[in-house]
């Protein structure tokens, strides 16, 4: 993690030029030529065997930096979460249940901790906090007009499953936090896909096998009358679905070209929008704008497969910081009620 | 669809072909690799034309008991060459 925020920190917003070597320096070669390396021990390090890897990784490998590079840029500048902002941010009210669970949240990082103790005098710490949205139907009291009605068909939205990422002393830190989340991400959806493609064909192709030996080639080639049967029709089936994968995973080129595909298309796996949100105190969808409410611009990150994420850069102060007993006396009464 | 007695003749090309031509050659690169060496850029090119060319007649003579045979032994040298040729990248 540390080589990789050392990347993103010294080539920030300059990551345009990195694979030509007319425009790097020795170190910026240098500096390219390892996170080569990263990336085949994050995925496949035996691609190493094949002659050349790292020339024709240069160019996916630096297509994906300058991709998150860019994207984490765009995420809006940090905001404080403590006690005050609580009430006046409607951001922090709507991440937070109240500012005890807020405090919680922060105080049960060990990362957090350990950074207020490696630097003593800093009042507080940037971090990235991550959370997943959820939506709810619910039946709720709302005011139509000047009527109150009961049993309204309301949307209710939680932000739930909070995470704090990689604390640092300063924006710049936690921005690096956020590439380097993301790019370990990326990394990790290549090789878990790649295993779980060859998963799927080898299964494919066992199946393939077993239909075929209920079936002679006698009957399969010879009598029409056997070609529209369940088995045949199956056998059918697959087949066409074995020609339409392209990605054998047979052999190192496989994944080589597997590997440089997504690296090479990034913005296809790892995207940011801004989600625009208007709730009221309760936290409760408002669609007509006159109506009370407060307007949130979230940042949701979406990497790879899995479930988008509500991403912010926040700063927390030190003084707000639960005592380590207190979140202790908590963890024991959750695991033993 | 090829026929069974096509698929015979096939069966005994591509067996001939893969003892007298492949097989040697892949030995001798898997010796190279024992010994420390990287793959070379011809001996790469070689090994992927190699496994291209199973995974197309393994479809063809997928009934053949003895293709298939031949089809597993093939993988595993060549897993065990670009497993070596990977570790010897490792320590270049």
């Amino acid at each position: 993690m540390a080589f990789l925020q050392e990347v993103f920190h010294r080539f920030r917003g300059h990551f345009g030029t990195w694979n030509e070597t007319a425009d790097s320096g020795p170190n910026c070669a240098g500096m390219l030529s390892d996170a080569i390396e990263y990336v085949v021990d994050k995925t496949f390090p035996r691609l190493r065997a094949i002659p050349g890897y790292a020339r024709r990784l240069k160019s996916p490998v630096a297509t994906t930096f300058r991709h998150i590079d860019e994207l984490a840029e765009g995420i809006p500048a940090l905001f404080p979460c403590s006690q005050e902002s609580f009430h006046s941010d409607p951001r922090v009210r709507a991440f937070f249940v109240n500012p005890q669970h807020m405090r919680e949240v922060f105080s049960q990082s060990q990362e957090v901790r350990d950074l207020f103790e490696a630097h003593p005098h800093s009042a507080e710490c940037c971090v990235l906090l991550c959370v997943h949205k959820e939506e709810k139907q619910t039946l709720g009291t709302a005011l139509v007009g000047d009527t109150l009605r009961r049993e309204v068909l309301q949307t209710a939205v939680n932000f739930v499953g909070h995470r704090v990422y990689a604390p640092g002393i300063d924006e710049a830190d936690a921005r690096q936090a956020l590439k380097c989340c993301i790019f370990n991400a990326l990394l990790a959806h290549i090789k878990q896909s790649g295993n779980n493609a060859k998963r799927r064909v080898l299964d494919l192709e066992n199946r393939l096998r077993m239909l075929r030996s209920e079936l002679p080639e006698s009957r399969w080639s010879e009598d029409t009358d056997t070609r529209d049967t369940p088995i045949a029709m199956q056998i059918r089936e697959i087949e066409s679905s074995l020609a339409q994968t392209d990605l054998r995973f047979l052999t190192l080129e496989d994944y080589l070209h597997f590997a440089c595909n997504i690296l090479n298309n990034p913005g296809r796996f790892i995207s940011s929008s801004v989600v625009h949100l208007r709730l009221d105190q309760m936290s409760i969808k408002v669609d007509d704008p006159e109506a009370p409410g407060k307007d949130l611009f979230v940042s949701e990150i979406l990497i790879t497969s899995q479930e988008p994420r509500i991403a912010a850069l926040v700063r927390f102060p030190r003084s707000e910081l639960l005592p380590q007993s207190e979140i202790t006396a908590k963890s024991v009464l959750f695991l033993h009620g | 669809m090829t026929s069974g007695r096509d698929k015979e003749g096939i069966m005994v090309a591509l067996v001939e072909r893969f003892e007298k031509q492949r097989l040697p050659r892949m030995m001798d690169i898997k010796a190279h690799v024992d010994q420390g060496g990287a793959l070379r850029e011809d001996e790469f090119a070689f090994l992927e034309q190699v496994m291209e060319d199973a995974r197309h007649n393994v479809h063809e003579l997928e009934d053949i008991p003895e293709c298939q045979h031949l089809f597993v032994k093939l993988v595993r040298l060549y897993e065990e060459i670009v497993g070596k040729a990977a570790e010897n990248a490792d320590k270049l």
